[in-house]
């Protein structure tokens, strides 16, 4: 540049080139100084556009002798210092323009002889050329930092299946080659979650972290919920105050984005299997950092980032589903175990004579061995139950069932067990009849009610049936050991408990049973604890269906 | 079956129907039997009356069989007193060497095997004392 505006006796001068299909001013240089830069032409301060966009749509030079008295005063007139003469010189490649030369004397007019033109125009061509050299090489080392970036997130992404660790590598990674900062946001249970931030100033990283906790809110015109709720990437190479302004939500949030010098930025989808698993974020301080090509690479880099997320969530669900198996295996073989240990040791003891056959002796073993052979049966149907809910073939029988009968039976069944561990049972009941099926709905009464049994503490327990809007309601409330409300929302899953197996035992398939029973009715099941060691309500509605005769 | 005296023998279960018949059998052949529901009742009888066995479930609501255990240990009034697992779960060998118990009995328990362990364990040491 410094050799241009001696060739051409200019005091200033430009240089424009075309990049990504839009002009940028590359290079700046005064008599004292060159800088080299990236600004969009059209941010550029001090250039006659007009002029530039001239040559570069003809091709032709331009030399304004006077630029006052041109057809192109107008923007001299508004420069902030009077230029007098100016020259713009198409730089060309044989088959396109690749820029503009431009440059200004502000002092003489008439500046530009034409001898100093000719040997300027001369000039172009070799600048051309080396510009085109350049532009290759430029090329070539942006494509070997690309592969590089992929091939080194590539292998941080498949390297562990802890990817909060590995996103927080690949953050870094893009730091600085893509970008002067970067951020991975994560959707994870329905919250987003800033998993990992690099910095080129690490000192910036905590108020980037900070930044991320601020857009939780879904209703947010920040790029990162944009992104999250339309799956699409963004970019925006020129943010300035206005820009960070609206797209942030309060003081804060501005005020952050100012700080961190927000000046361009992208924005990339997390993107696998057709569901957005969160967001990138690739922010610079510097305005037209990111092009369509670096939004590519981002877009491929984020890409790779939610496969690597998908599979290892993937890979914890499917471990997940192999603990649930195992543990259920080893509460069932509990199950089935427990009362084949009484039935078996009562009938080895008369076998052997360890209990002589005394008629006492008879009554009290077979009674207990009648009850282990119910427990088994009982066992055994739920597991039936089980593999008919999961195969879709619960076949309902409905008729004319009155549900406080069917809750009067199954207290009376359980009036025993009430009794030995001391717990009293209050009936609330008026008559509800429905059109239900009668064996599933005992057993959804049944299983609710052995719940508060189990988990009542011996405390009493309140059942209560009425009808309310013309839909039947039950409900069971015990006053226990209450659920946990984070495990509120698992226990009507198969194989589910909300205490420890090794103090409850069960198969864990009682409430999935019964609100599958009530779901095939076109009901609804809720349960409801104020905390532990309060009891805990179960409310069954139930839509009773058409029905025949007065109830 | 004759010990040469009443064993006093405490069995630790949360199955009421196991329970009874345990007491059925233990007491048919000689024993005299102590019952709790769970570990943290296990702790109170066994502090009260020193048997001269536990058999001990691990699965249990409240305090569990592994949790009575360590405060057996550390409680040096009751800490000698030998423990049999009686368990339907898996893994008993490890988890009886773990806990340090003299036996372990797999549920459904065979009878004869488990009175043999008991006559075994209550002919050691010091003789049962006499009801």
């Amino acid at each position: 540049m410094r050799i241009c505006l001696e060739t051409a006796g200019a005091d200033r001068g430009l240089l424009v080139l075309d990049e990504d299909g839009a002009p940028f001013v590359r290079s700046a240089a005064t008599t004292t100084a060159v800088s080299l830069e990236r600004t969009p032409l059209d941010a550029a301060p001090d250039i006659a556009r007009v002029v530039v966009g001239h040559v570069r749509r003809t091709g032709d030079m331009v030399v304004l002798d006077d630029a006052r008295r041109s057809a192109f005063a107008a923007h001299a007139q508004a420069s902030p210092c009077p230029v007098k003469s100016v020259l713009a010189v198409p730089i060309q490649r044989p088959d396109r323009a690749v820029g503009v030369l431009y440059l200004e004397n502000t002092l003489v007019v008439d500046a530009f002889s034409l001898e100093r033109v000719r040997s300027l125009d001369l000039l172009s061509g070799h600048i051309s050329v080396a510009l085109e050299n350049s532009l290759l090489f430029e090329d070539r080392r942006r494509g070997e930092l690309a592969t590089q970036l992929l091939a080194d997130a590539s292998s941080a992404l498949v390297e562990s299946l802890d990817y909060a660790a590995t996103l927080a590598r690949v953050a870094q990674l893009a730091v600085p080659v893509l970008a002067d900062m970067c951020a991975v946001d994560v959707v994870e249970d329905g919250q987003l979650r800033r998993m990992g931030v690099a910095h080129v100033d690490p000192a910036q990283e905590a108020l980037m972290f900070e930044a991320g906790a601020s857009y939780l809110d879904p209703g947010s015109p920040h790029p990162v919920v944009q992104v999250l709720r339309t799956g699409r990437a963004w970019l925006e190479s020129e943010v300035d105050d206005a820009l960070l302004h609206r797209l942030t939500r309060g003081p804060r949030e501005a005020a952050i984005g100012a700080a961190l010098g927000v000046r361009s930025a992208m924005v990339v989808p997390l993107f696998a299997r057709g569901r957005t698993l969160g967001a990138m974020s690739f922010v610079s301080r510097q305005p037209g950092r990111h092009t369509a090509r670096d939004l590519t690479l981002a877009q491929e880099l984020g890409r790779r980032a939610a496969m690597a997320i998908d599979n290892a969530r993937l890979y914890a669900e499917s471990q997940a589903s192999v603990q649930v198996r195992d543990q259920f295996l080893s509460v069932a073989s509990h199950e089935l175990r427990t009362p084949l240990t009484s039935l078996s040791m009562t009938v080895e003891a008369l076998l052997d004579h360890t209990i002589p056959a005394t008629p006492d002796n008879l009554r009290r073993t077979f009674s207990i061995a009648r009850r282990q052979i119910a427990r088994l049966t009982h066992l055994v149907d739920e597991l039936l139950n089980v593999s008919r809910i999961t195969a879709g073939r619960l076949a309902l029988e409905l008729d004319d069932v009155d549900l406080a009968a069917v809750v009067r039976d199954v207290v009376q069944r359980f009036a025993g067990e009430a009794s030995r561990t001391g717990t009293q049972v209050a009936l609330h009941v008026t008559s509800v009849v429905g059109r239900w099926d009668r064996t599933a709905l005992d057993q959804v009464v049944t299983n609710i009610m052995a719940n508060a049994l189990k988990f009542g503490a011996g405390k009493p327990i309140d059942l209560t049936v009425e009808a309310i809007n013309g839909t039947a309601s039950l409900v069971v409330a015990d006053r226990g050991i209450g659920i946990p409300s984070d495990r509120i929302p698992h226990i009507f899953e198969r194989f589910e408990r909300a205490v420890s197996a090794r103090q409850y035992g069960g198969l864990g398939l009682g409430l999935y049973i019964a609100r599958a029973i009530i779901e095939a009715f076109g009901g609804s099941i809720e349960a409801m604890s104020p905390g532990p060691h309060e009891g805990a309500t179960f409310t069954v509605r139930l839509p009773r269906g058409r029905v025949e005769g007065p109830p | 079956m004759n010990h040469g005296g009443t064993a006093l023998v405490l069995v630790v279960e949360d199955d009421l129907d196991i329970r009874e018949v345990m007491r059925m059998v233990l007491e048919a052949s000689g024993y005299e039997v102590l019952e709790a529901g769970d570990g943290a009742e296990a702790l109170v009888v066994a502090r009260a009356h020193r048997p001269r066995l536990i058999l001990l479930d691990l699965m249990m609501p409240g305090m569990d069989g592994f949790q009575f255990r360590e405060s057996q240990l550390r409680d040096p009034a009751i800490a000698a007193i030998p423990v049999v697992i009686v368990s339907g779960g898996g893994a008993l060998p490890q988890k009886a060497a773990e806990l340090g118990a003299a036996g372990y009995l797999v549920k459904p328990t065979d009878l004869q095997r488990l009175l043999a362990m008991m006559q075994d364990l209550c002919r050691d040491g010091a003789r049962p004392r006499v009801g």
